[in-house]
């Protein structure tokens, strides 16, 4: 029964709007298979163009994140060096903040009247820039999440694998035989997330104003010939194709089994050369974003500020505006990712319970499959769901669901399952089967021990992958701009998005980007405090900063 | 009455028959340990028996009833069994403190609160935990979740108590520690246990009788420890009861030789027919002294010597074949029994178990 519920749900969410879609793209209006849209798309420069726009901005931010991250996590392995987990979750801040923000910053920044750009003239307007801006935006942006899982695979190997390794090696033979080998299940990770992510962003390349990029070419369509248009299903289907290319290749990148916890460096308290080296890496880092924000930030508390290096006076207004005005963006977004965090929680705990239980040579391929859903980018899932339920009614409403917020959280669930299935498979996994064994020996119903012993155990992992969920779904802006049926129904993403379009709306689109940002910080850092066992010894600052344990 | 009877049981996963036509009987009061190498099937037996699987053929009653029968797939819920059952992991539930824990079994009969509280708190005090009721399990050591699980299982007075394992997690002073604990248990309650374990020095110690499975599911032997292991029926008995050694013996005519040399054997009579037999003794079972030119005992050259502490292990060549000796140090020291390598020495055996044929035990150096 629960199991046809899943089967249910995957089929009317996922693979039936997605086929449907395809199909639309390959088929002419008498339903048969035609070449004419492909024809057409491949006759017109423009999206010919966005194609090789899309590949090259995905794969160069993918690339520079890689480049950047790699002498940094070289160094810091070298020195055995491993940040705390405080720091290392801070790196997985970019899937839970939109990268558009960044490129406004950067706006605010560098633009003709921005702090700096008034003195250069706006040479380095990031606007004017076009695709390399879009490319070092979403570079920028994942570069942390790159390091951080570079960091933890290879620092998972114990210090002495490491010394030993150093024995009489080069440090280039030492990169190429040992660094790169270790740590390429999580540059696999970290490239293919900023690959993916980079080819679905929508407000990025809008906020910059380039448009040959095929998540807007994609937009524009159903905006402008409607969401039936099936050259829109073309251009969201050589995206789903393309991503799935991506996640394939990074599947073959990451062959080995990879424990990112276990053997990890530094038993001992770091010594003052870890810490210096450490200090450094991370200082200069978190100096550069700082810098990088520093005009979302001065824009939320700005009063004035236009053609000066710093505001002219400071208000607090923009906060009160925020608070006030978007307070329905606030309970929306609630609305929307609390209802696809609870979707994600149980069709996630179902799935990863199927995984669990499936015959060990199917355990693989299951798993990998169910994180390929990372692969369904926003817009194109967005596009397949306009089209599909245009006609279908929802029920007790009185309307088509497409007139409806319903596809928006429905949406959101799909793209965070990947992330609940993960999330539920470690719940259940610290569920043995003997804890439930020892229940059933002592009687009772099967829904008593679900109750009394299964569901308090898994509890705290399920709080977790909904956290997840729900930062996942926040600032799923690709879909949301297609699916939200209404500016008054916007999530708080899509509100900063609206509000930064506007020169008066700025100083409350910071202040809204500020607020959602530092929410989210703290969140991930309550939920790692729940996480971490309590420890009686009183963490010093170094053990704060790197671990020590 | 809780003796357990196994008839004709077998249980396959994926097609691979992990248990065929196994027969055993558990006596109402013993402590029965099933004794075999990992992967063997031993856990799978105990839970047909807890009733966490089904077999595929076969009987299993306890107390004279029937709990599964194959043949007319009758299954009776393992809750309806009157068993307690320990966990190797010990299946301690987190979020509960030890009382609830331990409290639990009884709360799902409708125990009366009072006679709950009363039977509970006896429980735990007969794991030595009185005064620790309010904690949770992340408030204890690895020894104390141990006695929680036994508590739990023990709280409700079952007829058969199962325990899969559960000192493999201890350290090994705890663990002997709650070795001789169970086994008083045992004596003071009076109850079955049917313990599973692949530790032989466990198996010895807490049995009554004692069973040794081969890693194909087969019953190779069963009886006393002290019967086990002085007469194993066959090697893979002697070999998995501790240390072996092996020493290839060539009956011609009359005479008996080492393995194909024409080093005669000097020593305890084979009480085996046939021209080729294998002497298995263990260490303990080497008697050693310097060669002094004399000719009793086998003849040896010392190839390793490693102190040990409280006892010399020495690896002897005889004849071509390696063996191992362990004597007590204080033995040694008092009988100028030391040796190093290259040392000459005649070997004498107290103690040898006859099989036939030649029997290779490559891995025992």
């Amino acid at each position: 029964m629960l199991f046809s519920v899943l089967a249910l749900y995957l089929l009317a969410f996922l693979a039936l709007p997605v086929g449907a879609m395809v199909l639309r793209g390959v088929t002419n209006t008498e339903g048969r298979f035609s070449t004419d849209h492909l024809t057409l798309l491949l006759a017109n420069p423009v999206y010919l163009e966005s194609l090789g726009n899309s590949l090259v901005v995905a794969c160069g931010a993918a690339l520079l994140a890689a480049l950047a991250a790699l002498p940094i996590a070289m160094l810091l392995w070298r020195h055995h060096v491993r940040p705390s987990i405080y720091i290392e979750l801070c790196g997985f801040l970019p899937l839970f903040v939109p990268p558009f923000v960044l490129a406004l910053s950067l706006q605010n920044l560098l633009g003709r009247g921005g702090a700096l750009g008034w003195l250069l003239g706006g040479d380095l307007d990031p606007a004017i820039l076009g695709l390399p801006s879009v490319m070092l935006v979403e570079a920028l942006h994942y570069f942390p999440l790159v390091l951080m899982t570079l960091v933890m695979t290879t620092s998972a190997s114990s210090q002495q694998a490491c010394e030993a390794a150093r024995l009489g090696s080069s440090w280039w033979r030492l990169m190429t035989r040992i660094f790169l080998p270790l740590g390429m299940p999580g540059l696999a990770f970290g490239m293919s997330i900023t690959f993916l992510k980079a080819m679905d962003d929508l407000a990025t390349p809008l906020s910059l104003g380039v448009t040959n990029l095929l998540a807007p070419q994609a937009f524009f369509r159903v905006s402008a010939y409607g969401s039936q248009d099936p050259l829109s299903s073309l251009i969201a289907t050589l995206m789903v194709v393309i991503s799935a290319l991506a996640w394939l290749a990074s599947i073959r990148l990451v062959r080995q089994h990879v424990s990112w916890r276990s053997g990890a460096f530094a038993a001992a308290a770091p010594s003052r050369r870890q810490t210096i080296v450490g200090l450094s890496c991370l200082g200069g880092i978190v100096m550069l974003y700082a810098t990088l924000y520093a005009g979302v930030a001065l824009t939320s508390i700005a009063r004035i500020w236009s053609y000066t290096l710093l505001p002219e006076s400071f208000t607090l207004s923009h906060y009160l505006t925020a608070l006030g005005d978007e307070r329905g963006s606030f309970i929306n977004t609630l609305i929307y990712c609390g209802f696809a965090a609870v979707v994600d929680v149980l069709v996630g705990l179902l799935m990863a319970y199927a995984i669990d239980r499936a015959a060990p040579r199917w355990k693989t391929g299951l798993t990998w499959a169910a994180a390929g859903l990372l692969s369904v980018p926003g817009v194109a899932l967005a596009i397949a769901y306009l089209q599909f339920f245009r006609v279908v009614e929802l029920p007790f409403f009185n309307q088509t669901i497409d007139a409806s917020w319903f596809m928006l959280p429905m949406a959101f669930s799909v793209r965070g399952l990947p992330f609940a299935i993960r999330a539920c498979t470690i719940a259940l996994q610290r569920l043995p089967k003997s804890y439930v064994d020892a229940a059933s020996l002592s009687g009772g119903s099967r829904l008593r021990v679900a109750t009394k012993i299964v569901l308090p155990m898994l509890a705290f992992g399920l709080f977790v992958a909904f956290l997840l969920c729900f930062g996942v779904a926040a600032v799923d802006l690709s879909s949301a701009m297609l699916l939200v049926p209404s500016e008054t129904d916007a999530p708080v993403a899509y509100s900063i998005y609206l509000n930064m379009q506007s020169t008066t709306g700025r100083g409350a689109g910071s202040a809204l980007a500020v607020l959602s940002i530092a929410l989210v910080t703290l969140s991930l850092f309550v939920l790692l405090a729940l996480l971490r066992p309590k420890s009686k010894a009183a963490s010093s600052f170094r053990k704060f900063v790197f671990t020590a344990s | 009455m809780a003796d357990v009877r196994i008839d004709g049981v077998g249980k396959k996963y994926a097609g691979r028959a992990v248990l065929s036509d196994l027969s055993l009987t558990l006596n109402d009061g013993e402590c029965f340990t099933l004794l075999g190498p990992s992967g063997c099937g031993k856990t799978v037996l105990m839970r047909l028996i807890a009733g966490f699987e089904t077999p595929d053929c076969g009987v299993i009653s306890i107390g004279g009833e029937p709990v599964a029968d194959a043949a007319s797939g009758q299954m009776l819920p393992p809750d309806k069994r009157g068993l307690g059952m320990v966990f190797q992991d010990y299946a301690v539930w987190p979020h509960m403190s030890v009382f609830d824990n331990v409290a639990y079994p009884l709360k799902l009969a409708g125990t009366d609160a009072v006679a709950l509280r009363e039977r509970t708190l006896r429980a735990v005090g007969l794991v030595g935990l009185s005064g620790l009721e309010a904690r949770l399990p992340s408030q204890l050591s690895g020894g104390q979740q141990q006695r929680v699980a036994l508590a739990r299982a023990l709280v409700s007075e079952p007829r058969l108590l199962l325990l899969d394992e559960p000192l493999n997690n201890l350290d090994a002073n705890l663990r002997e520690e709650m070795r001789f604990e169970i086994k008083a248990l045992q004596q003071k309650l009076g109850i079955t246990i049917l313990y599973v374990t692949h530790d032989q020095e466990i198996a010895l110690g807490i049995s009554d009788r004692l069973a040794v499975m081969d890693e194909n599911g087969v019953l190779r032997q069963i009886g006393a420890p002290e019967e086990v292991y002085e007469r194993p029926v066959d090697d893979f008995v002697f070999r998995f009861l501790g240390i072996a050694n092996f020493l290839p013996v060539r009956r011609d005519g009359d005479s008996l030789y080492i393995g194909g040399s024409m080093a005669a054997w000097v020593g305890p009579p084979p009480d085996k027919p046939g021209a080729t037999l294998t002497a298995g003794f263990r260490p303990s079972d080497v008697l050693l002294a310097r060669d002094e030119g004399g000719s009793d005992g086998l003849p040896g050259i010392i190839r390793r010597a490693s102190f040990l502490g409280a006892q010399v292990d020495y690896l002897i060549d005889i004849a071509g074949t390696l063996v191992r000796a362990a004597l007590p140090s204080h033995e040694c020291l008092a009988r100028n029994l030391l040796f190093v390598e290259g040392d000459r020495c005649r070997v004498e055996l107290a103690s040898v178990q006859w099989f036939e044929g030649n029997i290779v035990a490559g891995d025992r150096a």
